[in-house]
């Protein structure tokens, strides 16, 4: 399933959906990469929907990150399911990411 | 191998033999099909979710470095349960070697994209194991001990 965006304000909030792995996580890639190119600073990841994701999806959130840092802009990512924060937890990637609990926690804490 | 990009041969209600084309679009179905097997055997959703990271991994492994990408390369898997009760999954590819000097897990404190399959698949499963020896290609063994949660 393909990602949807919506806009709060000046948040960007992007929402992958359903199992992200090798096969599929280039189009999260590119709908993250597109809003970085259109100006957003404010990027937020809402995972709610994300059920599964492999360490190729994992990757596309590194990218993103590392992308989002180099155009100056905030990155961010929330509401992530119980099997999807453990794959974080194991990685040790939730120490590099800004994750939160939910996306009204998330948007209140970009600056 | 026939036309078909996936076969299975349900040999025993404990043991399941696949057959596929090395194709990234396939990881999902075999996903399905080791939750439906682990489940049917008697392990607990966390195990299930474990074991599927594991083969998916695993499969991406075999697909990008053992065939670099050639879709037509041959992988055979075998699921099955042993006297313990505890899952083993076969994994027979025909593809390069690797070398085993360089299957080490990357170290967590780089933040950077790639080398995080070796590591969850070791993290994830009680048993990793490749063997080499094969005149082709590589035989890596997987195996998940039931209730054993680490």
């Amino acid at each position: 399933m393909e990602p949807t965006i919506e806009k709060q304000n000046d948040v960007t909030i992007i929402r992958p959906a359903g199992e992200i792995d090798t096969h599929n996580c280039d189009s999260l890639k590119d709908v993250i990469q597109k809003a970085l190119k259109s100006g957003a600073k404010r990027l937020l990841i809402d995972m709610s929907q994300v059920s599964y994701l492999d360490s190729a999806a994992l990757g596309v959130l590194v990218s993103g990150f590392k992308s989002a840092r180099e155009s100056r802009a905030q990155f961010k990512l929330a509401n992530m399911q119980p099997p999807v924060a453990k794959i974080f937890q194991l990685t040790r990637l939730s120490k590099f990411f800004d994750i939160h609990q939910n996306s009204d926690e998330a948007i209140a804490s970009f600056k | 191998m026939s036309e078909k990009p996936l076969e299975v041969r349900e040999v025993s209600n404990q043991e399941l033999q696949i057959t596929l084309v090395s194709r990234n679009e396939l990881i999902r179905e075999l996903r399905q099909k080791v939750k439906f097997f682990a489940k049917q055997q008697g392990f607990d959703d966390e195990e299930v979710f474990d074991v599927q990271l594991a083969l998916n991994e695993a499969l991406a492994n075999v697909i990008e470095h053992a065939y670099q990408g050639d879709q037509n390369g041959r992988i055979d898997i075998k699921f099955h349960t042993d006297q313990n009760g505890d899952l083993v999954i076969v994994i027979k590819d025909y593809g390069q070697k690797a070398d085993p000097e360089c299957l080490k897990s990357r170290s967590l404190d780089e933040f950077r994209e790639g080398g995080l399959g070796l590591y969850l698949m070791e993290k994830l499963m009680d048993v990793v194991q490749f063997d080499f020896s094969q005149e082709d290609g590589t035989v890596l063994t997987l195996i998940k001990r039931k209730h054993c949660h680490k």
